[in-house]
């Protein structure tokens, strides 16, 4: 009896002893994520949360850098499945369209990423950083942000200026929208950052010549045209030669995938026969632009069963979600381009004409001469096909000329087409938000 | 810890035990055929003496001074009160069985009741009615409680349940309530990491409904608010059989049957094809559509891949024991292959359940189970690679097999064939569900029980499509495992006596429970030849995933029970419970409170031997959200090419608290005519707050959502049952129930009272119940252009609808805008049903067992979505002959079915609209078993205990109006809000078996 008792207790006594830390209320955490306060605690981890800006810039690929804009110009047409698609395709964008919605937070979410990495990064303390590493995360991070805000004020025009991490879900988030000058304004200052801080060596993508360049683009889109002349020659250096580098290899900033870190991209530019979905294609107006001759056409362009498609992401081989094809956010030609055009509106025609040959040079074809009557048409064209189905060049550049009614108007653009509806969904969760003056608004 | 010392020592020092004088009394306990009973249970009336019988029935016993009489009882009998007679020592007792189970004495939460005495709600299944289910899951059985809702999402055999107890009361966490095997909440829910269209797999297949004593669903608060965090949903406590005292019993069990479909569809022929591609084309040349079309073939796929196809069962069990050891042990066999081919799930399963009494103070008990089970699943639902959407959609004109040897295919769908044959989807799960307690007993009146349960449940799945298929360019390999680990510790102090007529019971105890969730998956692709169907044959990875997630749960645990004369019943109850899902507020506290007054306190009052009124309230709450679901986080998988990289991905709150229910619950039990006829009414209402939902925030935020408790919904419902003995003879007994029940769901408050849209037409909404449906009333066809133009007119220069002809849908304009448009959507039915019920009747005449049970579902829709496409007449899949035959041609065509066209009118008449929605009604003859028991005569020939062969049948007859396969599916399988839903789903399958039982 004495025995069965103690024998009994002895149990309870070693199941207790046994439970009490492995059953403790805080005993498990998770292993793929930490809780945010631990996240960035050194040199490995900081170089972690830098690819993190990468990977955010990777998400929605297609939709957020390629079709979007593509569509939404002359350059491409919708011959897919969605009809949030169509809606850019025919320029008649609504507010509730899922597509743009997606676009519009996919920025947003680069840009919590990289304010995450500059909030806390600068207060870490480990000997693992060094100032130069630091300050090198700090500028591709500054960098990622300032890429994604190019991208919405080109698209919408005033947004939400957003600087620092998201914390609380209270009111804090119910940001109103910033002039979209002062959004170009953080978009140079965080550039300049980056020019100034980058280590080549040490980045994973991002350079000192990408941050000048896209400060180049951003001064040409502002109209100073001695500081895109001075910034595009920075960006590429003063002995650059396009000729020596074969077309599409001048890439100055692009964003890589690999089979196991893929996209989609061949899939959605590709036809059926090639395991794709064509669910864009060249437009009619691309394939006439290419002048007789020019080599970059079948470059561009191929034709199957008399069907014509993309070929600038032709990794039809893989299976979509593991497509390898980059995305080229600047390559060099385009910094040729930069100083032709800044060039002729300062009225330097024998540099503008120089310039403007060495990429038709390039491409096969014969030289012209610029001059101040031509020159908009000529280098706009040859941007066109230079840079065609890479990013949203053609809209950018047509619609800062002034001339997207001119030419995309028979397509369906109006005037007030210029910026894009802010998506429905941001409109009903911040009443601070006000919708744009857009078509469908 | 230290709470629970310091419980034990009040309650031992508030125990006591009553000296008495004493006489000795001897008996035999028999049943109404003169078996002795063994281990029959006598006690002195009020007091705590007694004992129970021997091998041969007997028992010996002192009675103290006071005792005047013997209160007997014996599981499934009636239990009797025997007047002592002075001078008398010897009693011959004798016991009948018990009519409609009020003497059945039920564990609720942890203290044991008998069913006259209950004052919660409580249904019960018992093992009978388990056994009349074919298949392998236990879920089945629970469709014979009122107030219980069972849907089997798809066919497949070992696919997922949605169980409904009085209503849904969440949007985001689960609704199926907690399941309790002996004790131990089990794991439940699905495993399957592919996504084979709306099915899931199901983890409580793992149980062998054979080795089920007898479940409870315990309803109202009362009952469940001791199971605390999980119960608002409420509580299934499934007790596996144990052994009995007496001679070792062997029962062998063996069935072989058939899986046929209940119904197939009529899909065209070749010709008809032709036909139809003509009308809608323009041309009979079907193969300019498709170059694998012509026009000469003729396949019916349905016909191809649906067939009767084998489920066999069997099992091995053996019990016995005598006073101080009892045990019951079983082995079994279940392969059931689907009526849709390729589908299969086959089981072993094993039971040991072993009662020890190492002294009168020290009981112990160990009961532990083994299953492994094997499940094959296809693609299916809402897919083109499925093999029920293929058989449909697919033209009846393809060919089995090209000449090349590869599988016909047109239009990217999948050949049905290769998709019930080629396509490989194996999960197999180990799993061991145990537990082991020791109870001590400080005096008669006050023990202590310890219990270390554990449920682990091992998966592994394994996927291979080939390149024969057309999901498949080079072959694509899946793996995943997932090991989920739930090991209990539990410390229950019971006090059970009484003091004069009042009996009292309390529970104070402390429970630890811990899950650890381990999880792999990877898919690779591009095999070298499809004979390397292995991961380390393919070229190139796409993902690779593992995590490890979990949870622990703490539990504080108290209950009494007064019983003051079986008169006045007095139940209380709370459990604390702390969690670590949540981060701010990691504990809650559900009590629960009842009281019952039974007016037929001294034995019967008139014609009524029970008649109970009784109320109850009490709280409990919904946990069932992910681990790590409140916390903020920053995660890994942010990867950049080579460089690994973090991530915010979750913005987390830390403020997030369980879901609340808080229900009400009156209820009136009768029983009268000798126990013949019983009778048990509940009405209910079920206020649940703090619903947690996916509050949207700006994605400026750089996220989309934030769970927060936002949100209230109500269910309201009455339920009834009734039993009638109706025949209660020696040759020939007859029983009959009838049970009913209806709820009324209602949301009652969202984010902002904002309607959000959930499957194809589900909208979920103030003011409406879960699962309703939103889309455009439908005002028949226009059948001339005079009525459409009559309808352009209302609005200048706007169509009323735009780009439709003579033969289009019509829909009706709600806001009278003369324009039809979003706006012009309403709510246009609901897919839970206002009634559920059934009827069960058994009959026995000498050998012969009959029993069938009906089951009602009435006034449930479903939303039809194959309409929309096999039935579409827009495009190339395969029409159903009634859509290409009624299809509207002229003037006068009826008002059923569109014109055939492409465009904008095929886009009107595919809108979502009440055209979609079915009335789902249905009454099923849900089982039926006719059993035949050979005669002691017979079987004492042969040396055996019993023989009994029988024949048994599930959904055997459905009415319904409903038009397509089945009423009872969901596409989207156990969703919470997206309810049914029907698209090109497997329906359930009818089973017809034939068995034999031998007792040894």
């Amino acid at each position: 009896m004495f025995n069965q008792l103690s024998g009994v207790l002895g149990l309870l006594l070693l199941l207790t002893i046994s439970s009490c830390e492995y059953f403790d209320l805080n005993s498990i955490e998770p292993i793929d994520s930490v809780p945010a306060g631990l996240a960035i605690t050194d040199g490995q981890s900081a170089r972690a949360a830098r690819a993190g800006v990468y990977d955010a810039l990777q998400a929605n690929n297609f939709d957020t850098h390629l079709a979007g804009y593509q569509y939404y110009s002359d350059e491409a047409d919708w011959t897919g499945t969605f009809p949030t698609r169509e809606e850019f395709d025919i320029y008649s964008v609504t507010t509730g369209n899922a597509t743009l919605a997606g676009m519009f937070s996919a920025h947003y979410t680069t840009i919590n990423v990289a304010n995450n990495v500059l909030e806390i990064l600068p207060g870490v303390e480990d000997p693992t950083i060094s100032e130069e590493l630091r300050n090198s995360i700090l500028a591709e991070a500054r960098f990622g942000r300032a890429f994604a805000y190019l991208e919405l004020v080109l698209g919408w025009g005033d947004v939400p200026l957003i600087l620092s991490p998201t914390r609380g879900v209270g009111e804090e988030l119910n940001v109103p929208k910033d002039p979209a000058s002062a959004v170009y304004e953080q978009i140079i200052v965080d550039l300049e950052f980056a020019a100034d801080n980058i280590q080549d060596e040490l980045s994973l993508g991002m350079t000192v010549a990408a941050a000048n360049a896209l400060l180049a683009r951003i001064a040409l889109y502002q109209e100073r045209y001695e500081d895109a002349l001075r910034l595009a020659r920075l960006a590429i250096g003063e002995d650059y030669d396009l000729t020596s580098i074969p077309y599409m290899e001048d890439e100055i900033w692009f964003l890589k995938f690999s089979a196991t870190d893929g996209n989609s991209l061949a899939f959605f530019y590709g036809p059926s026969d090639l395991n794709g979905r064509l669910s864009i294609s060249p437009s009619s107006e691309l394939i006439a632009a290419f002048e007789e001759g020019d080599l970059r056409r079948n470059m561009t362009v191929d034709t199957l069963n008399g069907a014509f498609y993309g070929i600038k992401y032709d990794d039809f081989n893989a299976a979509a979600g593991s497509q390898t094809d980059p995305i080229r956010f600047i390559r060099g030609a385009e910094m040729v381009f930069i100083i032709a055009e800044a060039a002729a509106n300062l009225g330097d025609f024998e540099t503008a004409t120089e310039m403007i040959n060495i990429v038709r040079n390039r491409a096969g074809l014969e030289d012209i001469e610029l001059d101040a009557d031509n020159f908009e048409d000529a280098i706009l064209q040859e941007r066109f096909v230079e840079l065609a189905l890479e990013s949203g060049h053609r809209l950018w550049d047509v619609r800062r000329l002034g001339r997207a009614v001119e030419l995309f108007g028979p397509g369906g653009y109006d005037p007030c087409d210029d910026v894009w509806p802010l998506p429905q969904r941001e409109i009903d969760r911040n009443p601070n938000l006000e919708q744009n003056s857009c078509c469908n608004c | 810890m230290d709470r629970i010392r310091l419980l034990l020592v009040v309650l031992l020092v508030g125990g006591f035990a009553m000296l008495q004088a004493q006489t000795p009394v001897v008996g035999t306990i028999v049943d109404t055929d003169g078996v002795p009973l063994i281990g029959a249970s006598i006690l002195v009336t009020n007091t705590t003496t007694g004992t129970v019988t021997d091998i041969d029935g007997n028992f010996s016993l002192t009675v103290p001074e006071q005792g005047e009489s013997l209160t007997v009882s014996y599981t499934g009998f009636a239990t009797q009160t025997i007047p002592l007679v002075a001078d008398e020592g010897t009693y011959e007792i004798i016991l009948s069985a018990d009519g409609i189970g009020l003497d059945e004495v039920l564990v609720i939460g942890y203290s044991p009741v008998k069913r006259k005495d209950l004052v919660g709600s409580v249904a019960s299944i018992d093992a009978k009615d388990i056994d009349v289910q074919a298949g392998s899951t236990v879920q089945s059985a629970l469709r014979n409680a009122p107030g219980v809702v069972v849907q089997q999402s798809s066919g497949a055999p070992g696919a997922g349940y949605n169980i409904r107890v009085r209503g849904s009361t969440s949007v985001t966490a689960s609704n199926e309530p907690l399941f309790v095997v002996d004790g131990v909440p089990v794991i439940a829910g699905s495993f399957s990491q592919v996504g084979i269209g709306g099915q899931q797999t199901n983890a409580l297949a793992d149980l062998n409904p054979a080795d089920i004593e007898s479940m409870e669903i315990l309803k109202d608060a009362s009952t469940t608010a001791i199971y605390g965090s999980r119960a608002a949903n409420g509580v299934v406590l499934i007790t596996t059989k144990s052994g009995q005292a007496g001679k070792t019993k062997i029962n062998i069990n063996s069935s072989y049957g058939f899986n046929e479909p209940i119904k197939l569809i009529d899909v065209v022929d070749n010709v008809g094809y032709t036909d139809y591609i003509e009308e809608r084309y323009g041309t009979r040349d079907i193969s300019a559509l498709d170059p694998s079309l012509d026009t000469t073939v003729y396949n019916n796929w349905q016909d191809l891949i649906y067939n009767s196809n084998p489920i066999t069962s069997t099992d091995v069990s053996m019990s016995g024991g005598d006073i101080k050891t009892k045990f019951y042990a079983s082995l079994s066999y279940d392969d059931n292959q689907g009526a849709l081919e390729g589908t299969r799930f086959s089981r072993y399963s094993g039971r040991l359940n072993l009662n020890h009494n190492a002294s009168d103070k020290l009981q112990t008990v160990f009961n532990l189970g083994y299953s492994n089970s094997n499940n094959k699943l296809i693609q299916n639902d809402n897919n083109i690679y499925g093999a029920t959407s293929s058989s449909i959609l697919l033209p009846p004109t393809v060919r089995v097999r090209n000449q090349d040897g590869t599988f016909g295919s047109a239009f990217g769908l999948e050949n049905p064939i290769a998709a019930t044959t080629e396509y490989q989807n194996r999960l197999i799960s180990n799993r061991l569900t145990g537990n082991v307690s020791a109870t001590y007993f400080f005096v008669d009146e006050l023990s202590f029980t310890a219990k270390l349960g554990a449920d682990i449940v091992s998966v592994r799945q394994n996927t291979f499509e080939p390149s024969t298929l057309q999901s498949s360019a080079n072959g694509v390999v899946q793996e995943g495992s997932t090991t989920d680990t739930r090991i209990i510790n539990e410390y229950t102090l019971n006090y059970n006596g009484s003091f004069g007529t009042t009996q009292f019971t309390a529970v104070a105890g402390a429970i630890f429970q811990r899950d650890d969730i381990r999880r792999n998956f990877f898919v690779t692709n591009d095999v070298p030849t499809n004979n390397f169907p292995s991961a380390d044959a393919a070229a190139n990875p796409s993902t690779v995933a593992g995590d490890l997630t979990g949870d622990v749960l703490h539990s504080y645990i108290g209950n009494v029970n007064f019983n003051f004369g079986s008169s006045l019943y007095l139940t209380a109850s709370v459990r604390a419970d702390g969690s670590s899902r949540f981060v701010n507020d990691q504990w809650g506290v559900f009590p629960g409170l009842a009281v019952g007054y039974n007016f037929a306190n001294s034995g019967s009052i008139g014609v009524f031997d029970l008649l109970k009124v009784r109320a109850s309230y009490g709280l409990t709450g919904n946990n069932n959200i992910g681990n790590f679901t409140t916390r903020q986080l920053y995660a890994g998988g942010a990867t950049y090419l080579d460089a690994p990289g973090i991530a915010p991905t979750q913005i987390g709150n830390p403020d997030l608290v369980w879901e609340t229910t808080a229900q009400f619950d009156a209820g009136l039990d009768l029983a009268f005519l000798d126990d013949r006829i019983g009778a048990t009414f509940d009405f209910y209402v079920k206020n649940t707050s703090d619903l947690i939902l996916n509050r949207p925030i700006p994605t400026t935020s750089g996220f989309t959502v934030v769970p927060q408790n936002i949100g209230d919904m109500r269910n309201l419902g009455f339920e009834a049952s009734l039993t009638f003995v109706n025949v209660q003879e020696e040759d020939f007994n007859w029983t009959t129930s009838l049970f009913g029940a209806v709820n009324k769901n209602e949301v009652q408050s969202l984010f902002e009272d904002q309607p959000s849209d959930f499957g194809f037409a589900t909208r979920l909404a103030v003011g409406e119940p879960i699962g309703s449906f939103f889309g455009y009333e439908t005002d028949g066809i226009f059948q001339n252009q005079a009525e459409i133009d009559e309808v352009n007119a209302l609005n200048d220069g706007r169509d009323y609808q735009l780009g439709v002809a003579p033969g289009d849908i019509r829909f009706v304009d709600q806001n009278g805008d003369g324009i039809i448009n979003d706006d012009d959507r309403t709510f246009i039915g609901n897919a839970l049903p206002d009634f559920t019920g059934g009827v069960d009747n058994t009959l026995s005449y000498k050998g012969i067992d009959l029993s069938f049970f009906f089951q009602f579902n009435l006034g449930n829709e479903v939303y039809n979505n194959n309409l929309a496409f096999a039935e579409g007449l827009n495009s190339v899949f395969a029409p159903t002959v009634r859509a290409y035959e009624n299809a509207w041609r002229q003037e006068g065509d009826g008002d059923v079915f569109p014109r055939i066209t492409g465009g904008s009118g095929a886009s009107n008449n595919r809108q979502d609209s009440d055209r979609f929605v079915e009335d789902g009604s249905f009454v099923r003859l849900k089982t039926a078993t006719l059993a035949y028991n050979l005669p002691r005569s017979a079987t004492d020939l042969i040396n055996l205990r019993s023989i009994r062969i029988f024949a048994r049948g599930t959904n055997i007859i459905t009415w319904t109006n409903y038009s397509w396969f089945d009423p009872e599916v969901n596409t989207f399988g156990d969703a919470n809000v997206a309810l049914g839903t029907d698209f090109l789903t497997s329906p359930v399958s009818r089973t017809i078996e034939f068995g034999i039982n031998l007792g040894l």
